[in-house]
């Protein structure tokens, strides 16, 4: 039926629909040099080396979430709990460790379990249970903050030790930050895993159409659920270079994850339909996302602001990728 | 068991089933925490209620017509934000503001509506981005609390029959016209048709395009009559106050017997749900149980109604 219905679509393609084409694909790279235009225009300093790593820097913890909600979009899941998760884990690795180098083995062994936990409950509510992923994963979201408040009555302690420091703030050759590094690092693991391996394959056949996957073989609820739990694990990472980071611990500042992590990603041109997109566009997404708000800073236009573009941009350009719905 | 009253439970099943669980709750409670029926804390749980009760309504329309709104937190927000800083303005404030306040709540019912009819992105992807407009658009305006509501509007909300206030009033007048509305006029036939299956509404005749954006402006516009009450609580703007009732709402719909995949549930069956949902709310407040454990309970009660509602859906 979806087949069919896209078949249609296909051979009435105008100009409209082969533009929307064009655009998911290249259209990311496209809007990511105009901004940099724009932002040079507006004001040079921006464009400098220096100023272009620190917001590297500042953006390579929402990198990390963005490269696992593309994984769990693409097979057609979604996360909204990555913010209340992602600062658990800061909490629990500055408070446990209280800057203690003899327990950076024990901080990272616990947030890295605790992430695959996180991963798994999301991972059995949505493909086990089958509920409506963005409705449990605000139910997670919940429960995690109710952990965090616990955890800490209310505010945040302790101190990460110095290697999750060094991995969260520190540099190599005084230049280069480790935490972009990490990023890097992860991001081509995964663009790998997704292109060269079966397992890759497999993520794009369960999100782009999940009977047919189980009918050549692939255990559709075991793929998903493994990739809801590699997700868990992604996040526990950017909460590791979180907690490195922030000097201090704070329970506010993750509830801009969920949205800027999910604007990144279909910036980036991974759909909601599934089966589509892949980590390349979600990082320059990242990127738009960064850079889009250092420079509405830069021009004295803060956070208020930026929800309402990054709104703006989501339903723009979703609209943009799905087209029109012409059937009722 | 006779055919007629077989044929009551077939339909219905999901609203008695919620009651009869209203009732061993509120049972419960009752005997485990005295405090609960001191006329006192029951006129508090009533406070409570109210707005979330209101939003519900909205919500449960919303899902039944196989949507589901995002923006009913933003939206009470937004109204008490207004309320806050227009009422006072002039002799007309209050009236002008509470007409602009609806007008506004009618433009973003239509911009999701539209949104969701034009486009095939999913509602609540549509609500989380207009939300986030919303939210932003709240912001530029206010970050902190402030403005006042008038005390005339303040005392008018909260003139009270024994436990009972005005604002209790307008719960129940609404929970009857909006049950009357969906159970015996043609819209709330539609809504249910369109629900179960929009090419099928189309094509019994149903302007399936009009239908799913009155749904979307009902939601707003109750979601401003639910702020408008908590601005008459508060007497002032707060530009996150609304925040939580995204997910009790939701959790409340649910509870109630609603589901995702739309043409089910019932207005009756979402007031339970609120009801077990302020509950909650009030046992733990009252329990002296650290309000952290809130997050806990209300996320595991929201997960534990999707998961019963996703049974439902298989049998």
């Amino acid at each position: 039926m979806n087949n069919k219905n896209m078949g249609i679509a296909n051979n009435n393609r105008g100009f409209l629909s082969k533009f929307s084409n064009f655009f998911r694909v290249g259209g990311v790279y496209i809007a990511f040099v105009i901004l940099l235009v724009i932002s040079g225009i507006l004001s040079p300093r921006t464009l400098e080396p220096l100023h272009i790593l620190d917001m590297l820097q500042n953006g390579s913890v929402l990198g990390i979430i963005v490269i696992a909600q593309t994984l769990l979009i693409i097979t057609r899941g979604i996360d909204l709990s990555v913010g209340a998760h992602v600062i658990l884990i800061m909490l629990l690795v500055d408070g446990i460790s209280m800057a203690n180098p003899s327990k950076t083995a024990l901080v990272i062994v616990v947030a890295l379990a605790v992430g695959m936990s996180v991963g798994l409950l999301n991972g059995l509510l949505a493909v086990k249970l089958k509920i409506e992923p963005l409705v449990s994963s605000i139910g997670v979201m919940s429960l995690l903050t109710g952990i965090s408040f616990i955890y800490t009555k209310g505010f945040g302690k302790g101190q990460a030790p110095p290697f999750v420091r060094e991995l969260g703030s520190g540099q190599i050759f005084r230049v280069i930050p480790i935490s972009v590094i990490v990023w890097a690092v992860l991001a081509i693991a995964f663009i790998f895993i997704l292109k060269k391996t079966v397992f890759g394959r497999y993520i794009y056949a369960i999100g782009s159409n999940p009977k047919s996957a189980s009918l050549v073989g692939i255990n559709v609820e075991q793929t998903a659920i493994l990739v809801y739990v590699i997700s868990g694990l992604l996040v526990s990472i950017a909460g590791i270079l979180l907690a490195g980071y922030l000097s201090n611990p704070t329970l506010a500042g993750g509830e801009t994850y969920p949205l800027d992590s999910i604007a990144a990603v279909i910036l980036g041109g991974t759909t909601f339909a599934g089966g589509k997109g892949g980590i390349g566009g979600s990082i320059i997404g990242t990127l738009i996302i960064v850079f889009l708000a250092s420079l509405l800073n830069i021009l004295g236009l803060g956070h208020p602001w930026k929800l309402i573009a990054q709104g703006l941009i989501i339903l723009v350009l979703v609209f943009s990728y799905t087209g029109r719905n012409r059937s009722v | 068991m006779p055919k007629k009253l077989r044929k009551y439970w077939e339909r219905f099943n999901s609203v008695i089933i919620v009651y009869v669980f209203l009732i061993v709750v509120l049972t419960a409670v009752s005997i485990v925490f005295p405090v609960f029926r001191s006329p006192r804390n029951l006129s508090n749980v009533l406070i409570q209620i109210t707005p979330l009760a209101i939003i519900a309504i909205g919500q449960t329309i919303a899902l039944i017509g196989g949507g589901v709104d995002l923006t009913v937190g933003v939206v009470a927000s937004f109204t008490t934000v207004l309320a806050g800083n227009f009422m006072g303005q002039s002799p007309f404030g209050v009236f002008i503001t509470i007409i602009f306040i609806f007008l506004i709540a009618i433009v973003i019912g239509t911009v999701n509506g539209v949104i969701c009819n034009e486009t095939k992105i999913p509602p609540l992807i549509v609500t989380l981005a207009t939300g986030s407009i919303i939210r932003g658009i709240i912001l530029s305006y206010r970050m902190s609390p402030g403005g006042s509501v008038p005390r005339a509007i303040v005392h008018f909300f909260n003139i009270e029959f024994s436990i009972f206030s005005i604002a209790t009033v307008v719960l129940i007048l609404l929970y009857v016209i909006f049950t009357l509305i969906m159970s015996r006029t043609k819209f709330g036939i539609s809504v249910y048709a369109m629900g179960g299956n929009p090419e099928f509404a189309r094509m019994a005749g149903i302007s399936v395009k009009k239908v799913r954006i009155m749904t979307y402006i009902i939601s707003a516009v109750l979601a401003a009559v639910a702020g408008l009450v908590i601005s008459a609580r508060t007497g002032t703007g707060i530009p996150n106050v609304g925040d939580p009732f995204l997910m009790d709402s939701l959790t409340a719909v649910i509870i109630g017997g609603a589901t995702f995949a739309g043409g089910q549930g019932f207005i009756v069956g979402s007031f339970a749900g609120a009801v077990i949902v302020s509950i909650i709310h009030n046992v733990l407040n009252i329990s002296n149980v650290s309000p952290f454990y809130q997050y806990i309970a209300k996320g595991a009660v929201l997960l534990i109604a999707m998961i019963l509602n996703s049974r439902k859906k298989k049998l």
